[in-house]
């Protein structure tokens, strides 16, 4: 059920994206890209170690205008020329839609254990 | 960067082995090797180098490091021969791991059973390349190669960074040089 907060934001959403949103590019599994105006949460960085090696995962959300699209999980989100991949839907309630993204970064490639976990 | 010679059984086997790799015309083609050289530059011991910028690899640092093998020590013994009776001799062993990595090939990517199917083949390939090099001079004399698990795909969430990855663990074990 959309909230007082909600409604009064939805009425201010385009004013928010002019003055803080930045230009990505979404592309679906299936169909084309478009380029829309999004807000960008702050990053976020994680080591991990898997079974070849090292990654970096970086991670933020991406907010959009529903009506410029919809993307869901497993769509391609690139901003400044860095493709990121949706892996939820934090939020979506027909007039926005935050999504979390995540890159993961190769540190090295390597035998399991190869470096001691600290 | 030339290595150091080797020295020792823990040490030589693990060289003899990524020679071997290196000498089967099945990892040269999946490599893109005109010959054995060329192919010990896509076989890692225990790790790849590094990327450039000492943090994450660029895609086209990936790309040229891929496919490539990773040959490493998951267990090594030295015993007493029985044989022989006496501490004057030791029987060696150990397992070694080829993890080959490589990518799918984007033509397949969406048929699983031809992208695995290509796959499979280069594995095949392998094998029977060290089947018929087994204990060749400078090789080493294996007495069993053990597959646990068919290889496995890397995440979806990866392809943009590192591309679309097959990886695969074969088991090599041999007792004495």
């Amino acid at each position: 059920m959309a909230t007082r907060f909600d409604a009064d934001f939805a009425a201010v959403a385009g004013d928010a994206l002019a003055a803080f949103g930045e230009s990505v590019t979404l592309t679906p599994p299936v169909g084309a890209a478009v380029t829309v105006t999004a807000l960008l949460g702050a990053e976020r960085t994680e080591e991990v170690f898997v079974a070849d090696g090292a990654r970096l995962i970086r991670r933020r959300t991406v907010a959009v205008d529903a009506a410029d699209a919809e993307p869901g999980r497993g769509w391609l989100v690139t901003i400044a020329g860095e493709a990121w991949t949706v892996v939820s839907t934090e939020h979506a309630d027909g007039s926005w839609i935050r999504v979390a993204v995540e890159r993961p970064e190769t540190t090295e490639i390597s035998r399991e254990g190869y470096r001691r976990r600290s | 960067m030339t290595l150091a010679t080797p020295t020792g059984s823990y040490a030589t086997a693990r060289a003899n082995l990524a020679a071997m790799l290196a000498a089967s015309s099945t990892f040269q083609e999946w490599v893109g090797a005109d010959d054995a050289t060329e192919a010990a530059a896509h076989i890692h011991l225990s790790a790849a180098p590094g990327p450039e910028n000492g943090e994450c690899y660029s895609k086209i640092e990936l790309d040229a490091l891929l496919p490539m093998a990773v040959v490493w020590t998951k267990a090594f013994l030295t015993r007493p021969d029985s044989a022989v009776g006496s501490l004057a001799a030791y029987a060696r062993g150990s397992d070694l791991v080829v993890e080959l990595v490589g990518q799918v090939d984007p033509a397949t990517e969406t048929v699983p059973a031809e992208c695995g199917r290509l796959f499979d083949n280069v594995v095949g390939g392998i094998v029977g390349d060290l089947e018929a090099s087994n204990g060749t001079p400078g090789f080493l004399a294996w007495r069993q190669i053990a597959i646990a698990e068919e290889p496995e795909r890397g995440p979806i969430q990866e392809i943009p960074t590192r591309g679309d990855l097959w990886r695969l663990q074969m088991v090599v074990s041999w007792m004495g040089l």
